[in-house]
């Protein structure tokens, strides 16, 4: 392997990584307070809200419909006006952030399910208002749940940013869709595989660590 | 300290109304232990929540320490419930939080400074015995240790009432006296107004001053236990206080008990006795009146402050046997004749 394609692998790694983390923090900060919001306003919880839950839901699931590959096309004219691009790293980070958010949404909601009702109760018997009771008893309680959550997320989102190589997001994707499917070399494209794989073991297992460690349970 | 008046609450699903309590009316003197007893899906757990306004009522009125809780907004009623303190049956702790910070929690939520929550919670815990756990997670306590934890927690702001919902329901028997023990020793101290709820006859025996059954969301009686115990007038009462007396018949006797009355058979009765002393000479009247022998085969007698009652199998020998069942079916509740042995 010569050094330009070395160097080519270990420059797709780096975006790889900076496409999952960037867009997993910002479909963090889109789908954590919607997936809160998806949870306090079921019924019997804090803020039951039939109505906005009802509205929130069916846009979570609508975006959850579309294909990534599809919603990544889609979007082009917004990617566009938001970062003024639509080929390249930054702009794939766009399509990723807003493709996890609702993904994420989902899964906080039911990590949130999963705190037994009696410590909400004894909250509000205490006399916590509904913001301490977010920061206070269901985010730290959620945790360990929450941290496998975001561990499935940045291992969907390295798919997805893989996708989006092939339409030129860059990263591992699209080395592996110019040197495997448009003129196939067996030695890129399975070293693309192997980096890919590392990278899901990495996160899996680190997860799987923090996790634990703050799971008191 | 507490005072409900005439609460309703229903619960209305799809296609039904659960009338969980109607019209309920109860005072708890300052510093009074009351406890409330009822079977499961009486309504106990939706009268206590009612309370703290955990369930809002439909009807009636909610006053705790001169403050009508039904008649507050939303953020009124959080800040007012920091002074309403609360216990549950599984506890309810945070999994999250070590011991010392999960007794910390409710001072953290009045924004207290660090140094006035280390000195609160170390005092706190020192007072319910598990000053060597601050540091552990609830996961590695027993459960009597963690309704320690709970009471300490529940004591953080210094609340005016402490609400027991089925608080020993989840505990060993040992551990549920030691945990009552704690609670009266808190109410002594710290003059505290405690009103629980409970399924059992032990607890309201053990610790309260003061009882009401509840029976399909109303009230059945309330009153001092002692006049409860003694002179119960309700049969879900009646059958509470004989639940928490149990006398079994010795396996010899299981044996040869038969339903023949005849010259050479002994009766075998068991009886309720309660309070007065005519009632316990119950084996000298036997013999004076009808020179019955009264043997006593089993026999359960409790206290309620200077109070007895309890239950007794006797077998009645020699004697004129008839007129002294007679005599006891009159003169004692609840006399059963059970069978009679050769």
């Amino acid at each position: 392997m010569s050094d330009s394609i070395i160097n080519l692998l270990f420059q797709g790694t780096i975006e790889t990584v900076v496409m999952t983390l960037v867009s997993g923090f910002f479909g963090f900060v889109l789908g954590l307070p919607t997936g809160i919001f998806l949870f306090l306003t079921r019924k019997g919880q804090l803020l039951e809200n039939k109505i906005s839950h009802q509205i929130v839901s069916i846009i979570v699931n609508i975006f959850r419909s579309i294909p990534f590959i599809i919603l990544i096309v889609w979007m082009i004219p917004f990617t566009r006006t938001i970062v003024g691009t639509s080929i390249g790293v930054s702009a794939a980070l766009v399509p990723l952030s807003v493709g996890s958010a609702p993904f994420i949404a989902r899964l906080v909601e039911n990590s949130l399910l999963e705190i037994p009702s009696g410590l909400i109760e004894a909250a509000r018997a205490m006399g916590a208002k509904p913001l301490q009771i977010i920061r206070k008893v269901l985010l730290p309680e959620a945790l360990p749940s929450l941290i496998n959550n975001v561990s499935i997320t940045l291992i969907t989102l390295v798919g997805y940013s893989a996708m989006g190589g092939a339409v030129g997001a860059g990263g591992l994707g699209q080395v592996g869709y110019q040197y495997g499917y448009i003129g196939y070399d067996f030695a890129v494209m399975n070293s693309v595989l192997i980096l890919l794989i590392v990278l899901v073991f990495i996160i899996q297992i680190s997860g799987d660590l923090l996790s634990k460690k703050f799971n008191h349970r | 300290m507490i005072e409900l008046l005439n609460v309703s609450k229903r619960f209305t699903t799809k296609n039904k109304t659960i009338q969980a309590l109607s019209n309920v009316s109860l005072t708890v003197e300052k510093g009074e232990i009351f406890g409330v007893i009822g079977t499961s899906g009486a309504g106990k757990s939706t009268l206590i929540r009612c309370v703290n306004l955990l369930e809002k009522p439909n009807e009636g009125k909610v006053i705790v320490d001169g403050i009508e809780l039904t008649k507050l907004s939303d953020s009124q009623l959080t800040l007012e419930r920091r002074k309403i303190a609360m216990i549950f049956q599984h506890f309810n702790l945070l999994s999250s939080r070590t011991v010392f910070d999960n007794v910390a929690f409710p001072l953290e939520l009045e924004g207290k400074s660090k140094s006035e929550i280390k000195e609160k919670v170390n005092s706190l815990l020192e007072l319910v015995g598990l000053k060597e756990k601050a540091k552990d997670y609830p996961a590695n306590l027993s459960g009597g240790q963690k309704q320690r934890v709970a009471i300490a927690r529940a004591l953080a702001n210094d609340p005016k009432v402490l609400l027991c919902d089925e608080a020993t329901s989840a505990l060993d028997p040992a551990t549920t006296k030691s945990i009552l023990q704690l609670l009266k020793s808190i109410n002594q101290k710290l003059n505290l107004t405690i009103l629980l709820i409970t399924h059992e006859m032990e607890v309201i025996k053990s610790i309260c001053d003061k009882v009401a059954v509840i029976d399909n969301g109303q009230l059945a009686e309330q009153g001092k236990v002692e006049q409860i115990f003694i002179h119960p007038e309700k049969e879900i009462t009646k059958g509470f206080i004989q639940s928490s007396l149990n006398v079994e018949l010795p396996l010899i006797y299981q044996n040869s008990i038969s339903n023949i009355d005849s010259e050479d058979n002994n009766p075998l009765v068991k009886i309720l006795v309660r309070g007065n002393d005519e009632q316990n000479s119950v084996i000298i009247n036997l013999y004076e009146k009808f020179k019955v022998k009264a043997k006593i085969i089993s026999a359960h007698l409790e206290y309620v402050g200077h109070l007895s009652f309890g239950v007794l199998l006797l077998e009645l020998k020699e004697g004129n046997t008839n007129e002294a069942l007679a005599y006891l079916e009159n003169e004692y509740a609840n006399t059963e004749i059970l069978g009679y042995v050769g």
